[in-house]
C-alpha cells in the first residue's frame, strides 16, 4: 500500500531526487573533465619523444634517417630495369676559402640499386693549410630519402695543405625502393651538389664553419659522430 | 627541429654517410686506379657500365689496403665478388677428376 504522502512532502521527495542527481551530474561532469584534463597533459608530455620516433621511422618533415637497416647487402642490388637515372655532379666553394673545388665527372647513368663512384677534386690555393667542411644537397628534394651515401667526404673536416690537391671520392646508390614509388615515376635527373665550407676549431674543441656573408655570420656544423650517427645540426648565429 | 612538419617549404636536413667519410689520400697512393676508372667512365661515356665497376673495386681495394678504408665485404658495397676462388676450385675439381 502506497502511503500517501501530502503535497509538500511529494514536493520535497521530487526535490530532493533532482539535487541528487544535479549532484551526481556535476560529479561526472567533473571527473569526466578531469580525465580529459590529465589526458591532454599526459599527450602534451609524452608527444615529445613520439613525435621524435615518429619523425625518424618516417622522415617527415625532412629528418634525415639514419636507420642503418637501409644498407642492408640486399639493398645495394641493382633492379633489373632499362631506366637510368642521370646523376649530375655540381661543386661550389665558400667565398673565403681559396680552394679550387671541382667534380671530375660532370654524370653517371645508373639505375637504382646499383653502386656508383664518383670523384671530386679540391686543390688548397693558398700559401696556409686550411680546415675544410663539406655538405651536401640534392635536387630535387623529394628524392633525397632515397639517395643513401655510403661513404663520402662530407660532414667531417678534410685539411689540406698549402697547395695540396686532393681525390676526394664518394661511393653512394640510389635506394631500390625508388622504383616501387610512384611520385618517383617521372624523375630521370638527380643533381648532387656539395659545397665546402672553412671550417676553424672555436671554443676549444668545437668545429665551426666560417661563411663570408655581411656581418661575417657563422655557421655551426657539429661533425658526426660514427659510432652514434647523429644528424647533423646547422644552426646559423 | 621542425615547426610546421609535413610542410615540404621547411629546410632539408642533409643525410650523413652510412660508413662517414673517406680519410684523405694525402700521398696519391690510390691516384693511379682513380684515374683508371675516371678514363673507363670516359670511354662509356658515364654510364656505370660493369668493366668500369670492376676498376672501382679496385680502387676501393687500393684503399682498404693503403688503411684509408675500413675492409668491408664487396657484398655490402654491392660490387661483384672476386672470380678468382671459383676459378681455382673449379681448376682443383679437374685436376682431381683427371
Amino acid at each position: 500500500m502506497l502511503s500517501k504522502l501530502s503535497k509538500e512532502d511529494f514536493q520535497e521527495l521530487v526535490r530532493r531526487q533532482k539535487e541528487t542527481k544535479a549532484r551526481k551530474g556535476n560529479q561526472t561532469i567533473f571527473l569526466y573533465g578531469c580525465s580529459l584534463a590529465l589526458m591532454f597533459l599526459s599527450l602534451a608530455f609524452g608527444s615529445v619523444p613520439l613525435y621524435r620516433a615518429l619523425c625518424q621511422k618516417t622522415g617527415w618533415g625532412g629528418t634525415p634517417m639514419t636507420d642503418s637497416s637501409k644498407m642492408t647487402p640486399d639493398k645495394v642490388v641493382a633492379v633489373d630495369t632499362n631506366k637510368k637515372i642521370r646523376v649530375q655532379f655540381t661543386a661550389e666553394t665558400s667565398r673565403i676559402l681559396p680552394w679550387k673545388f671541382v667534380p671530375q665527372q660532370r654524370e653517371v647513368y645508373l639505375v637504382p640499386g646499383e653502386t656508383a663512384l664518383a670523384f671530386y677534386k679540391a686543390k688548397n690555393n693558398s700559401d696556409k693549410d686550411i680546415i675544410g667542411m663539406a655538405t651536401y644537397s640534392v635536387t630535387p628534394d623529394h628524392v633525397a630519402p632515397y639517395f643513401n651515401k655510403i661513404q663520402c667526404f662530407c660532414f667531417e673536416e678534410q685539411k689540406l695543405n698549402a697547395g695540396e690537391e686532393i681525390d676526394m671520392p664518394l661511393f653512394f646508390f640510389i635506394d631500390p625502393e625508388f622504383v616501387n614509388d610512384p611520385t618517383m615515376r617521372n624523375v630521370d635527373d638527380i643533381v648532387l651538389h656539395y659545397t665546402f665550407f672553412k671550417a676553424n676549431y672555436k671554443d676549444g674543441q668545437q668545429l665551426v664553419a666560417v661563411t663570408g656573408g655581411p656581418g661575417n655570420t657563422t655557421t655551426q656544423i657539429t661533425p658526426i659522430d660514427n659510432e652514434s650517427a647523429e644528424p647533423v645540426k646547422v644552426k646559423t648565429t | 627541429m621542425s615547426g610546421n612538419p609535413g610542410n615540404k617549404l621547411s629546410a632539408w636536413r642533409p643525410n650523413p654517410p652510412e660508413r662517414g667519410s673517406f680519410p684523405l689520400d694525402h700521398f696519391g697512393d690510390c691516384t693511379a686506379e682513380m684515374e683508371k676508372y675516371l678514363n673507363c667512365l670516359k670511354i662509356v661515356k658515364n654510364e656505370n657500365a660493369p668493366n668500369c665497376r670492376i676498376l672501382a673495386k679496385n680502387y676501393l681495394n687500393c684503399r682498404m689496403e693503403n688503411n684509408l678504408m675500413d675492409k668491408v665485404s664487396w657484398k655490402e658495397l654491392g660490387l661483384p665478388e672476386d672470380k678468382k676462388i671459383i676459378v681455382e676450385d673449379k681448376v682443383e675439381e679437374t685436376v682431381n677428376k683427371s
